[in-house]
């Protein structure tokens, strides 16, 4: 992730709302080559899976930091 | 033939009748594999005699062959050592549909949008020279392209620079769509020129008599310019004009190659070519410039429907066509795409506000911004990755003025099987910085003409994106689908602790994730955050009391 909604929203929290952590979750900084849309946003961890991954792991950290 | 033929140096010393039965060879086995995987077709059929020509008389890799949009370079492929993988051409880990430097030695630049050939081959021209080295640069560049700025920029900058560059016009009369415009006419009127093909027939009996083609291409000039320059404009512009020749006379195209290698000095050669030639299916334009896979080569005919609901592209074309019909300021501008767009369904209903400006996004963009100045609302629909080439008229024209221009960013996110060249991943971040501009992305089909409602509404530049994909919903007429307040946010599922702000396609994406982890106790709030900018301050207020983790979620960087 670069400078998407993510990186905007997350500056914009960080000012007013410092309390609260923004993860940025998006189409990593690399060459995205041919293949399905489905693989692909399968590959970016796009989909629903990727999402929940993306969610458990955050949720464990965030447990671990409590 | 095609199986001896390991590499274009095999090519090299065959007779024009030999090559021309590897160009059947190539042909065959062009139309074999994209009935069968699919693919850009219809290009790569008008050029196979071409492709097979310039193989066989340029020293092609030493030589350096540059081609415009990668859609022409599937008989390039076959040539140069990649027919056994063609069966893999954009799939994944095959073969790019498009051309790349890191897929062939042969591949001297990559390409994937129109129009930059004969940059990158002045380039390479300029570098052989600084470098002192010894090679023949040779574009090939499409009519289609023509319409383009850049392409101009090229020939303007090549023209009077004394390099040693050979343009090949592929005169199609297409782009992917016919093409349109001045340019376009000016081609036709050369080929059909009776004096012009008066001349041409006196230059037959010349051959007769004077076998020397350096001769030959001499008289040629100086007979023609005693009537009528053909090429006038690129003569102008300081390249020596060649043609125009038939692409499918493989004899004329050797002859000609063959004349004109060994000189110097910038050169336009113009060959006349029939898209799809050789495909009964393909020489009917648009529909046929690329294939889906599973089509019947006798027929063109698709062998099995697809049950997908309609389009993200067809819902946009069917609901900008009823909202014209509502709305009579609205008017509607494609780069070239009037199918791919979907804005060709406003061509037939309301002909007077559609406009087809060309491969010429910065046209586009900067064209629709003079016409919102006089009162009318624009949309101009253009594919998230070729909206790339029109970033400074998006800032200096119309935001700068704060004009209310509508950008329809269609094929944005991850593309599929076009690969990174046709990328929509860089809209997000480049439309986030232009000042005034409002950005959103909606959920559904839905949605999405609820934004097309709102932006032509809204007084100042308005861009929302879509995927290339189906709709996840049976969309409405637009009539019955009401504006959405800018800059709202819309909560579909209240959890604890952790937020999902999900943008456009992931909205559903995120809801299935959350439901997945409510099973497993994980109670997640789900937002759809269709406004990227502004964004909904009052609902990520709320959010932020009641969350500990936003999680933003987007298809894009």
């Amino acid at each position: 992730m670069t400078n998407g909604f993510g990186a905007m929203l997350s500056a914009a929290v960080a000012r007013h709302e410092p309390g609260v952590r923004v993860i940025a979750h998006g189409v990593p900084d690399r060459i995205v080559h041919a293949a399905s849309r489905a693989r692909q946003l399968a590959a970016c961890g796009l989909d629903a899976e990727g999402i929940a991954a993306r969610v458990r792991s955050v949720h464990g950290s965030e447990a671990m930091a409590r | 033939m095609l199986e001896r033929i390991h590499s274009p140096a095999d090519l090299r010393g065959l007779t024009s009748g030999d090559l021309q039965v590897v160009a059947d060879d190539v042909r065959r086995r062009l139309i074999d594999v994209c009935s069968r995987t699919g693919g850009h077709i219809g290009a790569g059929l008008g050029v196979v005699e071409l492709t097979v020509a310039l193989h066989a008389i340029f020293e092609t890799p030493h030589d350096q062959l540059v081609w415009d949009v990668g859609h022409q370079g599937y008989p390039h492929k076959v040539l140069t050592g990649r027919n056994q993988q063609m069966e893999t051409i954009r799939q994944e880990g095959g073969l790019s549909g498009f051309l790349k430097r890191t897929e062939s030695e042969y591949d001297a630049f990559g390409a994937g949008h129109a129009a930059t050939s004969i940059s990158a081959a002045l380039g390479i021209a300029a570098a052989r020279d600084l470098l002192g080295e010894a090679f023949k640069v040779v574009a090939v560049i499409g009519d289609g392209s023509l319409t383009s700025g850049l392409a101009y920029e090229a020939l303007n900058n090549a023209g009077h620079s004394d390099r040693d560059i050979v343009v090949i016009l592929n005169d199609n009369e297409m782009s992917i769509a016919p093409n349109v415009g001045a340019m376009s006419k000016y081609l036709n009127q050369v080929q059909r020129n009776p004096i012009y093909n008066r001349v041409r027939a006196r230059i037959g009996e010349l051959v007769e008599i004077n076998r020397s083609l350096e001769t030959l291409v001499r008289k040629w000039e100086e007979s023609v310019k005693s009537f009528l320059t053909p090429g006038v404009l690129f003569e102008e512009l300081g390249l020596r004009y060649f043609g125009p020749i038939d692409g499918h006379d493989m004899k004329a195209l050797v002859e000609t190659l063959s004349a004109v290698r060994p000189m110097t000095g910038p050169r336009l050669v113009h060959v006349v070519t029939r898209k799809g030639h050789g495909f009964p299916a393909g020489e009917h334009g648009e529909k046929w410039h690329a294939l889906p896979p599973g089509h019947d080569p006798a027929t063109g005919r698709q062998r099995t429907a697809s049950s997908a609901n309609p389009a993200y592209t067809a819902v946009f074309g069917r609901g900008l066509v009823d909202l014209m019909t509502e709305r009579t300021d609205v008017v509607a501008i494609t780069a070239a795409m009037p199918s791919g767009t979907g804005t060709g369904l406003v061509a037939s209903a309301h002909p007077s506000r559609f406009f087809d400006v060309g491969i010429a996004e910065g046209h586009a963009v900067t064209f629709a911004a003079g016409l919102a100045t006089r009162g009318l609302r624009p949309v101009v629909a253009i594919y998230s990755t070729f909206l790339q080439r029109a970033y400074d008229s998006i800032i200096h024209d119309v935001a700068l003025q704060h004009l209310p221009v509508t950008f329809a960013m269609d094929r944005a996110g991850v593309v599929g099987e076009d690969g990174e060249t046709h990328m929509g991943l860089y809209d997000i971040p480049y439309m986030l910085a232009v000042p005034n501009m409002v950005l959103a992305a909606p959920k559904d089909g839905t949605e999405m003409l609820a934004l097309l409602r709102t932006a032509v509404s809204h007084d100042g530049p308005f861009a929302f994106r879509y995927p290339r994909d189906a709709a996840p919903d049976l969309v409405g007429p637009i009539s019955e689908i009401p504006p959405v307040p800018v800059g709202t946010w819309e909560v579909l599922r209240q959890g604890r602790e952790i937020a999902i702000l999900a943008v456009g396609t992931m909205v559903r994406q995120a809801q299935q994730a959350a439901e997945s982890l409510a099973i497993e106790g994980l109670d997640v709030t789900v937002v759809n955050c269709r406004f990227l900018k502004p964004y909904d301050e009052v609902t990520l207020h709320a959010l932020c009391a009641h969350h500990r983790v936003l999680l933003t979620v987007e298809e894009g960087r």
